[in-house]
């Protein structure tokens, strides 16, 4: 313990020290207002471009589990592998609400029945896949937010399909027309439907206007005769909600294949996982940069003071106190740039926070499952990153300058 | 000599040797003198006789590589370097030839510097430092960075510091050698004042016969050996 008289020595050596520290960084103006935006254009940088990096990936995650698939998908094993409807299972929704009614956790769930079908228009001829949903129940997923032209599904009843614009174009038919969608049915045998076009809708991804063709799931399913469902989707309130019910739902449904959207999007899943390691790299690569241009401004700095760090020696200030002073003029100057950098990068983030637009290179980022507009997403956990790693590294560049200005022999520092 | 004067510190045998093999030198070679409580002493001799490696030791800023130095009674080669760095803050002040201050402290702070580093609170150290500023008569230069002083008033604050912890020994190597005639007589009036005012042990390294003529005691060296030791 330390006494009254003792802990108040030692606050006036800290003093003393953040005065020497403060002072001699200031006595180096130039060089160190050099250092110090180099900190802040490397910390406000690492910041701004994480920031996107996560609303990226916050992105492709909200894009994957608002795809069909939602967070946790169930099928039978057959259907994945051959999507017929006769591969389907029997609905038991008094069997879903027991088991969903009181997840709290959950966002919603649906049950939609799917058949690849060829489609026929007056003029074309494509494949694609229907499916049969609730609109209801369809909150959990894009289908609720597409944009449509003409009249949208509101029934699970509703008997007339809505098609995607790219689809649309390439049948060359009319909002109202009829089309034609040949399809296996449940008895293995090759079925003509006409449905009659409701509604055109605009989806972000083009691959979605030409695959889907969605209906009402009832009326499909009387169409076919069938009571069967292809797949349950469920969608939690987040990620980490999925992650903590998955087991739980693999075990209600036993004879069903649980997939979660990561097996489904192989691809956003990665993109997913990678991200925490491509920030923590560029943050090292940036960083570490820093750190030697902090190391040769210390080193050269104790370099130049030798003398009058004999001096102090000589009168008595301890080694550890010259270690400690050092030390602190690097962490001071950290400090200052992170602070400053974190203002910058703040200011930036707030004025792009609606988004900024990226279909200049649509191309690719659509390839990545990506909408072309980027909104930053900034967190704690990147802020905290930086600023503990830049600290950490603050003390690490100091660390050999600090080691030879406490070896800084006090008479020959004296004598040259 | 006063009654009450005691010895501050010895020299056992004290030989002080730089390098090895072909470059070896013989800065000391084995000294043995005792330095009185409130003496005035010169240590004078030509260049490389050995005066500020003599110093040196006595400040505790070096280790003997042979024989003993006593400080205050005790020997000093079994400290820590920490515990030396301590001594020298309580009990030593130090004058060097030249770049005394700490550039980025002003002459009052630069005053403080030791009492800081001792935890004197912020009040009692600056009435401490102001008054040797004036006893000193300096006090106009007080908010001053070294870079604006002049070599002997840059003099005085090295003084000043060294004396305002209450050392029980001055030690100052060389400290006119970058001054004119007329500033080193100020110095030297100081020196004498700080010895017999104060009451301060001082031991002075210098070529300068002017400083020669105020020290009542003079170590004449020469190739690292006490030539003469006359009181005068
Ligand atoms: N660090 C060192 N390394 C090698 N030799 C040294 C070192 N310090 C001193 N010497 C040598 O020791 C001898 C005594 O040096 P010292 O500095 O004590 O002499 P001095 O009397 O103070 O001389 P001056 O009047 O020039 O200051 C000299 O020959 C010097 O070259
Ligand atoms: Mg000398």
């Amino acid at each position: 313990m330390l006494s009254v008289s003792e802990s108040k020595s030692v606050f006036e050596k800290i003093k003393l020290l953040l005065a020497l520290s403060t002072r001699n960084l200031w006595r180096q103006k130039r060089r160190n207002s050099v250092l110090l935006i180099a900190i802040i254009i490397a910390v406000s940088g690492v910041i701004v471009l994480n920031s996107l990096i996560r609303g990226m990936q916050t992105q492709m995650v909200e894009q994957a589990v608002s795809g069909l698939s939602a967070h946790i998908n169930i099928q039978s094993a057959k259907f994945r592998d051959d999507p017929w409807v006769g591969h389907g299972f029997i609905e038991d929704s008094s069997k879903l609400d027991d088991l969903f009614l009181k997840q709290r956790t959950l966002r919603g769930w649906t049950t939609r029945l799917h058949t690849p079908v060829v489609v026929m228009s007056e003029r074309e001829t494509r494949g694609a896949f229907l499916v049969g949903i609730d609109p209801e129940r369809e909150s959990i997923s894009f289908i609720n937010d597409l944009h449509i032209e003409g009249l949208t599904l509101t029934r699970t009843l509703d008997n007339s399909v809505i098609i995607g614009r790219a689809l649309f174009d390439q049948l060359r038919t009319k909002l109202g027309h009829r089309i034609v969608v040949t399809l296996q049915n449940v008895q293995g045998i090759s079925q003509d439907i006409g449905f009659r076009i409701s509604g055109v809708y605009d989806a972000d991804r083009n691959g979605i206007e030409k695959q889907y063709i969605f209906t009402g799931k009832r009326a499909l399913q009387q169409l076919l005769d069938t009571t069967l469902i292809s797949e349950i989707a469920i969608r939690f309130q987040s990620e980490k909600d999925a992650q903590q019910a998955q087991n739980f739902i693999v075990a209600a449904f036993p004879d069903l294949d649980v997939a979660t959207w990561q097996q489904l999007n192989p691809l956003s899943a990665f993109m997913f996982e990678i991200v925490d390691v491509v920030i923590f790299i560029w943050l090292c690569i940036v960083l570490l940069t820093l750190v030697f241009g902090l190391l040769n401004s210390l080193l050269t700095a104790v370099l130049e003071r030798k003398r009058e760090i004999g001096i102090v020696r000589a009168v008595g200030l301890r080694s550890s106190m010259v270690l400690a002073q050092i030390m602190l003029e690097s962490v001071l100057l950290m400090v200052l740039g992170i602070v400053i950098g974190l203002l910058f990068a703040f200011l930036f983030l707030f004025w792009i926070h609606e988004g900024i637009d990226l279909s200049m290179f649509a191309a690719g980022v659509e390839l990545m499952n990506l909408s072309p507009k980027i909104v930053p997403a900034l967190q704690l956990r990147d802020v905290v990153l930086v600023v503990g790693t830049s600290l950490l590294l603050a003390v690490f560049a100091s660390l050999l300058p600090a080691y030879r200005s406490a070896r800084i022999n006090p008479i020959e520092a004296i004598r040259s | 000599m006063k009654s009450n004067s005691h010895t501050l510190i010895r020299f056992d045998t004290v030989s002080r040797v730089y390098g090895r093999d072909a470059t070896l030198v013989h800065a000391l070679h084995q000294v043995s003198v005792e330095i009185t409580s409130e003496e005035f002493t010169a240590i004078v001799g030509p260049s490389g006789c050995g005066k500020s490696t003599m110093l040196q030791l006595m400040g505790l800023l070096d280790q003997p590589t042979d024989g003993q130095v006593y400080f205050e009674g005790c020997s000093t080669t079994t400290l820590k370097s920490r515990q030396l760095a301590d001594l020298r803050l309580h009990k030593i002040g130090f004058v060097f030839q030249d770049f005394n201050l700490i550039p980025v402290l002003s002459a009052i702070e630069n005053i403080e510097f030791p009492l800081q580093l001792q935890g004197t609170s912020g009040k009692i150290r600056r009435k401490r430092a102001y008054d040797l500023l004036a006893k000193l008569d300096i006090e106009d230069i007080a908010n001053r960075r070294p870079s604006d002083m002049s070599g002997g008033q840059q003099q005085r604050v090295a003084i000043a510091r060294a004396l305002v912890s209450d050392p029980v020994i001055l030690i100052a190597d060389e400290p006119s050698a970058n001054l004119d005639s007329q500033t080193t007589q100020d110095l030297c009036d100081l020196l004498r004042t700080v010895n017999q005012d104060f009451a301060i042990t001082i031991a002075v390294a210098s070529h300068d016969p002017l400083v020669m003529e105020y020290a009542r005691r003079r170590i004449h060296l020469l190739d690292g050996r006490i030539n003469k030791d006359e009181q005068v």
